[in-house]
């Protein structure tokens, strides 16, 4: 990250969604979280790659409309290009939405460093009807401009060629200049620059920025440090805003947007194909403000019933010989401390293998499936509407649907909401989601034993929780959120490789962080077995554990354990009471089963959420969220075990 | 977000109980889903198509 390296920077840069993670993750290897959704990535990722012999660190970056920043994320990617000065940028262009990525394009080019730009997702552009001509193009922007198409790799190695080249030479790049009276204005304050003012790259755009800046601050300091400039400064707004009626950053913006769409125009032909207009309906109707809702539930409840249809059969047969083995080794070896701890470290692998995989796999897929059509975006306009019921602000629709995927990054997303009080609730509530290791286990044990209607009745009343808990929570902060403001990226197909890259990069990442706490964690249970130590533990819960849920007094030790890792409680479960999984039902009752369930479920995520709250939010607040997961814990299993009889 | 005096737009869908609209930006070809207290905001022009 720090200059002192010596290989050179190569940044991507580019609007939210425009595929800057894809090609990133087409150069360095899978690295970046991608999706069809505007605001995808939140930070940095940084890779050395060897481009042909010569090293190069290339960096994705957050995606930003503009260099005049608005949210956390885009800032982001701006202090990086003021601070870092990248010595090569890749500018990523969406072909497909041209006209409005160009807005960036001719903004960067004004910071004069080498650039080249990636005309990324001609495909879509093509099948949108827009044509566009390379040559014509460079001509126009005079920068080299190669075609890609990240999801195949596409381009890749000629952008990479294109790379080194302009590394090389390092051309500096000719702002493109807008009308004449404008121009003249900016080059009169930049001229006025006094010698000893410290230019942002050129003076140029050190002028454009001030006559752009962030009014009240800017103004106030400059005031204080320099009156005579900013009186100019004054001046020259002044000058521009009677010539064009608008404030004047209004009109240096639309002068990037006139020329944007000139370049645009002159470099592209549009034919309004057939597909656009199906694409169009499509829209309508899923969203639709009754039909969609149709839709959203129907998609809700097809996401379980296809993992629990490929999960249930995949689970029986490979838990078929895991069983037999174990039955066959402990008859083998009889009882001692080796027994005890082979067993767990056949429960704990095994239980990775045959209990949580089957699921999580599946719902991987599905899930990045979502993602890539681009449905997640569309989704999270239907809900905006209950978001604010439960008094939340419209951008929280992003972490939320993050949470579903893992907790972790759904808890950094939070950086995208401006204010504080959006941010303490937004995290307060998204270790109540039911993220991908709880919807396994959902799908392990509800609708397994109960069969999948249980398993939707319980994920419904699990959402329908979480908008109670978010209207209890806001009634503390008593400020109206403000609206939501959300691109909505247009529907992609998919692309299988894609989601397979995805799936296998996520199951890589629970074999290689989750799998190991598992094994270990059920290890470690087999030599408290074996001790006997456990059933101190078990007794100290039990209180808890037999009177107030009513549940087999070996499970104690198992929720002490589930707040490593959610799937420990499950395999430890099994383990705990000693029984293979098909034989469950017969040492637990089916309400004890769902009391389990809702324990486990709202109970403290994993402690990784935990370290990651105390990070981003501060002790308070973490601890708060303990709080308020154990509470809701507790009183809601007494409640379902009250309700469910006995 | 690429909004700009001068842009056309379309209305495309409206969410229930006052949620938020879907505007479609002709000029840039990309939609927005915008909440009502900033929708209310835009200033528009209506120019009839049909
Ligand atoms: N058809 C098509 N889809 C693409 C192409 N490049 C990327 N995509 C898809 O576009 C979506 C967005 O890609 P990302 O790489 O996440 O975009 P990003 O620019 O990193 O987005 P942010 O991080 O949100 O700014 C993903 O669903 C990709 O699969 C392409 O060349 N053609
Ligand atoms: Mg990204």
């Amino acid at each position: 990250m720090t200059k002192n390296n010596r290989y050179p920077d190569v940044v991507l840069i580019g609007q939210p969604n425009c595929g800057k993670s894809t090609l990133f993750n087409a150069v360095a290897g899978l690295k970046a979280d991608t999706s069809n959704f505007p605001g995808t990535s939140i930070k940095h990722t940084h890779s050395k790659v060897n481009v042909e012999g010569s090293i190069v660190n290339i960096i994705d970056l957050p995606g930003t409309y503009s260099l005049n920043p608005s949210d956390p994320a885009e800032k982001v990617a701006l202090s990086h290009l003021f601070h870092e000065k990248p010595d090569l940028i890749i500018n990523v262009v969406d072909a497909s939405i041209l006209g409005r990525n160009l807005e960036l394009t001719l903004e960067l080019m004004e910071l004069g460093s080498p650039m080249i730009i990636a005309l990324n997702m001609i495909d879509l552009a093509k099948k949108k009807g827009v044509e566009i001509d390379i040559k014509k193009l460079e001509k126009l922007l005079g920068v080299p401009v190669i075609p890609t198409i990240a999801t195949r790799g596409q381009g890749i190695k000629e952008m990479l060629e294109a790379a080194l080249q302009t590394l090389g030479k390092s051309p500096s790049v000719t702002p493109i200049k807008w009308s004449r009276d404008v121009e003249q204005r900016v080059e009169k304050l930049a001229n006025l620059l006094p010698e000893d003012f410290p230019p942002v790259y050129n003076k140029r755009f050190t002028a454009i920025h001030m006559i752009e800046a962030n009014k009240l601050f800017f103004d106030k300091v400059l005031r204080e440090i320099n009156p005579k400039l900013k009186e100019d400064l004054d001046r020259v707004r002044r000058e521009l805003e009677d010539m064009h009626n608008a404030p004047s950053y209004e009109v240096i913006s639309a002068e990037r947007h006139h020329l944007a769409l000139k370049i645009f125009e002159e470099s592209s032909r549009v034919f309004r194909g057939k597909r656009v207009k199906f694409q169009d309906r499509l829209d309508d109707v899923i969203m639709h403000p009754f039909f969609g809702y149709i839709i959203l539930l129907a998609i809700f409840f097809g996401f379980f019933f296809i993992i629990f249809k490929i999960g249930n059969p995949l689970e029986e047969l490979l838990l078929e010989p895991l069983t037999s083995l174990r039955n066959f080794l402990m008859l083998k070896l009889g009882e001692n401390v080796f027994s005890y701890l082979i067993d767990g470290l056949l429960a704990g692998i095994g239980g990775g293998v045959a209990i949580v995989l089957p699921y999580f796999v599946p719902l991987i897929l599905l899930m990045s499936f979502l993602e890539d059509v681009g449905y997640l975006a569309r989704a999270g306009f239907l809900m905006d509407t209950f978001m604010h019921k439960i008094g939340l602000h419209g951008k929280s629709v992003s972490p939320f649907i993050l949470g579903f995927g893992c907790n972790v990054p759904a808890i950094v997303s939070t950086r995208i909401l401006e204010s504080r009080r959006d941010r303490v609730i937004t995290s307060l509530l998204i270790p109540f989601i039911p993220c991908s290791a709880r919807t396994t286990i959902i799908l392990a044990l509800v609708a397994f034993y109960l069969g999948p209607i249980w398993a939707f009745g319980f994920y419904t009343f699990n959402i329908l929780l979480i908008a109670i808990l978010g209207r209890v929570i806001s009634l503390f902060f008593r400020t109206p959120s403000p609206g939501l403001i959300l691109e909505i990226p247009s529907l992609k197909m998919p692309s299988l490789k894609n989601m397979l890259k995805k799936t296998i990069f996520q199951m890589k990442s629970f074999i290689k962080f989750a799998w190991p706490i598992l094994v270990a964690g059920s290890i470690v249970l087999g030599f408290l077995q074996y001790l006997h130590f456990d059933r101190i533990i078990n007794i100290i819960l039990s209180p808890l554990v037999e009177k107030g849920l009513g549940l087999p007094q070996e499970l104690g030790v198992t929720l002490v354990f589930g707040f490593l890792r959610k799937e420990l409680s499950l395999i430890m479960m099994l383990q705990a009471l000693g029984v293979s999984y098909k034989d469950l039902m017969t040492v637990v009752t089916k309400e004890q089963l769902v009391v389990f369930t809702v324990f486990i479920n709202f109970f403290i995520p994993c402690l990784s959420t935990v370290a990651l709250l105390w990070k981003e939010m501060g002790k308070r607040i973490a601890f708060l969220s303990i709080g308020l997961n154990t509470g809701v814990a507790v009183i809601l299993s007494l409640i379902v075990r009250l309700i469910l009889g006995k | 977000m690429g909004f700009h005096k001068g842009d056309t737009i379309e209305l495309d869908s409206m969410a229930i109980f006052r949620g938020p609209v879907l505007v479609r930006n002709l000029t840039s070809d990309t939609s927005v889903a915008l909440g009502r207290g900033i929708a209310q905001r835009i200033i528009v022009e209506i120019i009839d198509e049909k």
